[in-house]
């Protein structure tokens, strides 16, 4: 952490509400674009966004220098968002990946603009999109994700095949629209 | 391939920061401030309970305290007002001493031999 990053954190360790302020404007957008990318409504992104900072805020005292500031504000903003989730019932069908073939993962067309990819997400149900965002972004496991989300390493594994393919679908549909075809 | 397609939408995530509306800092704020009283109202909460409990371990041992002095000062007060007879040995005939029964065996059979 540089050492004005490390100043900041302290004045928010003393409850300082300018530092806190300052903290907040810093990093509002970086995990804000997190909540965005786990649920699909801008109102319940901003509510765990707001959960997240004030976690954050408040167990300022339990980050130890251990990994970047940033990366242990990410997480407990994934966490915040996963929880979320979960007290909404977020619901994962049980499938066999036996099945289903292993697909590559879809290729983010640079025709594609931020938002685009934004829509997209959008367009994918609750569970691909959380085991999307897990494996392919934050780059957790299957077996992390099954822990995570409280279910088997099979289920988290059936939900990428099936974002995988659905996000594929969705950007080929894109692409064509875009090229007027 | 793979992780290229992987970086791709991680470059993505990693820049895609949209703006929260302005009511999300004050929604934070409002938290914040209400944080450390909802503490302080934790702490009185605690230190009533702690009150209480104690208050409840002083009065259970008075109680038990009380009730094994009552429950003994009773058996006293029972004792006292109990009336000993006095012992009465006269219509006690025999008492049993084995050499003397002895020794009055041998006298009986002694007189009955003469």
């Amino acid at each position: 952490m540089n050492n004005n990053l490390q100043a900041l954190v302290d004045r928010c360790k003393e409850r300082d509400a300018l530092g806190q302020k300052e903290l907040y404007d810093l990093y509002k957008t970086t995990l804000f674009g997190i909540c965005r990318r786990y649920l699909h409504s801008i109102e319940d992104a901003e509510d765990v966004l707001t959960e997240s900072f004030v976690k954050i805020f408040t167990k300022l005292d339990d980050y130890k220098g251990e990994g970047s500031f940033e990366g242990w504000m990410k997480k407990i903003t994934v966490n915040e968002a996963l929880m979320f989730l979960r007290k909404h019932r977020l619901h994962f069908q049980e499938l066999d990946t036996f099945h289903l073939e292993f697909g590559e993962a879809p290729h983010y067309d640079d025709q594609l603009e931020e938002a685009d990819i934004m829509g997209l997400f959008e367009q994918l149900p609750p569970g691909y999109r959380t085991v999307l965002n897990l494996y392919d972004v934050e780059g957790y496991k299957h077996k992390e994700i099954a822990d995570l989300l409280g279910i088997s390493i099979n289920t988290s594994k059936s939900q990428l095949i099936l974002a995988r393919k659905k996000m594929k679908e969705l950007i080929e549909k894109k692409l064509n629209i875009s090229n007027g075809k | 391939m793979e992780n290229n397609k992987q970086g791709k939408l991680k470059l993505w995530a990693e820049s895609f920061k949209p703006e929260p509306n302005a009511k999300v800092w004050q929604s934070i704020e409002s938290r914040l401030t209400n944080e450390p009283s909802k503490r302080k109202d934790s702490i009185l909460t605690l230190t009533i309970i702690r009150i209480a409990a104690v208050f409840v371990f002083v009065l259970v041992s008075i109680g038990i305290f009380n009730s094994f002095f009552t429950g003994s000062s009773n058996i006293y007060s029972m004792g006292k007002t109990m009336e000993l007879s006095p012992l009465n040995l006269d219509d006690v005939s025999v008492y049993y001493e084995p050499q003397k029964v002895k020794d009055l065996k041998n006298a009986y059979s002694k007189i009955n031999n003469h």
